[in-house]
């Protein structure tokens, strides 16, 4: 009885009915039955009040409001044309080396990583700029496409970061704390990344970008990519120092960004903000949706006769009692998890489920948060069910398969970071102990 | 068939209706969250900010959920797992979809019938820090409901035709529905009526 709602949600979830109407039918034709051989201790009206309640209450949250913040900031950056200022000043610095480009398109990454807190924002917007520029300087389209997916994976690990506020607020983690937690594993994906490309870049002979800009010429691209570059410095400065909260930060971070592209830059006209609010309105949407509907999943399973998530939680810990072979083995179930299922739903179905497990074996709630959060990004960038790399697809108009071929090398890098932050607990925590989180 | 056709002008009529209002009370509600909560912090800074400021935009996020929810049903957003789904043939794909809107529009219709009381009692309190009734702020549950089951039974008798008559495959909501992952989640700025 216990596990029969999950069993519903994941079947239907498999055979392709959308998450958030899963986590509601799930529950609902599991207390139909329930009602029906007598198994509920409550009038099933009662219950289903509950499940109604919980849409509205499961999102009345102001940490929350961060998710529709951050996604309007990445939004009016990518209208406005700020990418092109990151990308101009990366190709500045590091342009000359063989291998320039893709180098490029990682550093741009890193950068925009510190703005915005999507990794599909973040190859929508790089992958339009950044493809068509490789191939003309002679890559293939296929290999541009796929570092710009491989790439992408560090925006929601650098902060801020959408998942890691949904994952703050489903297990009462500080939402700064995670941001500050995942720094190191961010630039360590990405420190990654460059270095796979350098040896691949040396193995064939890759071209190079542009001659070694001078001095002149760098100052000339940092001036003029000073204002995207400072909204981390704002951003994470606030919260971290506890000046403003995450969700104020996010709130600053959209008002930045207009006045940025809309004042100074002047990249983004008036005429342009509706269809900009309005996809951030529609995103924000589907994903707060998608929240309350996991919400209600929770809530109605938590008592009897169900207490799914128990039961779950006791079949996981039953597994082992040594927190480090668990953790490999959550590892590994993430990532087949990730490979199918999308990280926002992943991160809120099975939070609730392996974080409490995890932590009663002694692991640290934020270092599991963010080797959870680090494995279901790196997901979306896996074949064959990737998010990013059917972003990347159809922007760049190659074959999925062709891109997923060229990613592999580039997924091996980050998936020694996933057991290295995994094994190593030090990468994820320093710095939240340094910055009084911990 | 013809009346099928009708069925279904009458709904998209409505869907469209209301497509057009909620795109734009949704975005002017998160531009207008968006100016409450630099309020906020620019106040804050001065040492007194409002605390209605948290609640009102708290509950224009709610809002803007619900709001959306049925446009996104019909532009078929919601992100699901497309793997299955892809190996199969279209004419069962579509049968799976029928199947799946049935289950997901009886779901809709008992926390619909259960949201009508609820607000009903809405009525009788009023929000913690401004003084309008919680009744009015608990509509959007209704509201986004009751037009989430329209935009669901207009999506299912569309995919219903299409089983009865191929040609209809050209849909463009049908096609919508079957290139999902593109248009799928945050950030990819495609233009959504």
């Amino acid at each position: 009885m216990a596990l029969l709602p999950f069993y519903l949600l994941l079947g239907l979830m498999i055979i392709g009915m959308p998450v958030t109407f899963a986590l509601l039918v799930g529950p609902g034709i599991a207390l139909f039955i329930a009602d029906q051989i007598g198994a509920l201790r409550l009038p099933v009206e009662r219950l289903h009040g509950m499940m109604q309640s919980f849409l509205f209450d499961g999102i009345e949250s102001f940490p929350l409001m961060a998710v529709p913040f951050f996604i309007l900031a990445g939004e009016v950056m990518n209208r406005g044309n700020i990418t092109f200022n990151l990308v101009q000043f990366s190709r500045s610095l590091i342009g000359h080396l063989r291998g320039g480009l893709a180098q490029v398109n990682v550093l741009s990454s890193i950068l925009f990583a510190g703005l915005s807190g999507s990794a599909v924002a973040d190859t929508s917007a790089l992958g339009s700029m950044l493809i068509p520029a490789m191939e003309k300087n002679g890559y293939s389209r296929r290999f541009a496409a796929a570092i710009t997916a491989a790439s992408s994976v560090i925006g929601p690990i650098i902060p801020p970061s959408g998942l890691m506020i949904l994952y703050a607020f489903v297990m009462n983690v500080s939402v700064g704390g995670l941001f500050a937690a995942g720094i190191i594993p961010g630039l360590m994906v990405g420190g990654g990344l460059m270095v796979m490309t350098w040896y691949m870049a040396k193995k064939h002979n890759f071209p190079v970008a542009n001659r070694k800009a001078t001095w002149r010429e760098r100052g000339r691209a940092t001036k003029q990519a000073i204002w995207p570059l400072l909204a981390p410095v704002i951003l994470l400065g606030g919260i971290l120092s506890g000046f403003f909260t995450p969700t104020q930060a996010a709130a600053v971070a959209a008002a930045y960004a207009f006045i940025v592209s809309m004042v100074i830059m002047r990249s983004l006209k008036l005429k342009d903000v509706p269809s900009v609010l309005w996809s951030a309105a529609f995103s924000s949407g589907v994903i707060l949706l998608l929240v309350a509907a996991a919400r209600v999943f929770a809530a109605v399973l938590a008592p009897p006769p169900f207490q799914t998530a128990m039961v779950l939680g006791e079949f996981v810990t039953a597994l082992t009692d040594n927190p480090l072979v668990l953790l490999f083995l959550i590892n590994i179930l993430l990532f087949i998890v990730g490979m199918f299922l999308d990280a926002g739903p992943a991160i809120l179905i099975l939070g609730p489920i392996l974080g409490p497990a995890v932590v009663s074996l002694g692991v640290d709630p934020m270092h599991f948060a963010i080797v959870m959060c680090v494995n279901v990004t790196v997901g979306l960038a896996t074949p064959p069910m990737g998010l990013v790399l059917f972003v990347a697809a159809s922007i760049s108009d190659e074959k999925l398969e062709a891109i997923a071929k060229e990613i592999l090398p580039f997924l091996a890098v980050q998936v020694v970071v996933i057991f290295l932050i995994t094994f190593i607990p030090a990468l994820t925590l320093t710095l939240p102990r340094w910055l009084g989180f911990l | 068939m013809a009346v099928l056709n009708a069925i279904i002008a009458v709904l998209a009529r409505i869907n469209t209706v209301f497509s057009f209002v909620g795109k734009y009370v949704s975005l002017t509600l998160i531009g207008v969250m968006m100016l409450l909560v630099v309020w906020q912090v620019v106040l804050q800074w001065f040492g007194n900010a409002p605390s209605w400021t948290e609640e009102v935009s708290i509950y224009m996020m709610i809002w803007i959920t619900f709001l959306v929810a049925p446009i996104a049903y019909r532009t078929g957003a919601n992100i699901s797992i497309e793997f299955l789904k892809g190996m199969v043939s279209t004419r069962l794909r579509g049968v799976l979809e029928l199947v799946f809107a049935v289950l997901i529009i009886w779901i809709l219709i008992v926390l619909f019938q259960i949201s009508i009381p609820w607000v009903e009692r809405g009525f009788n309190t009023t929000a913690r820090t401004f003084p309008v009734s919680r009744g009015y702020i608990f509509l959007c549950l209704p509201i986004g409901i009751g037009f989430l089951i329209l935009a669901a039974i207009e999506t299912a008798l569309r995919g219903l035709r299409v089983l009865l008559d191929a040609s209809y495959i050209t849909d463009p909501l049908i096609q919508h529905h079957l290139n999902r992952p593109e248009s799928q989640m945050t950030g990819v700025s495609v233009e959504r009526d």
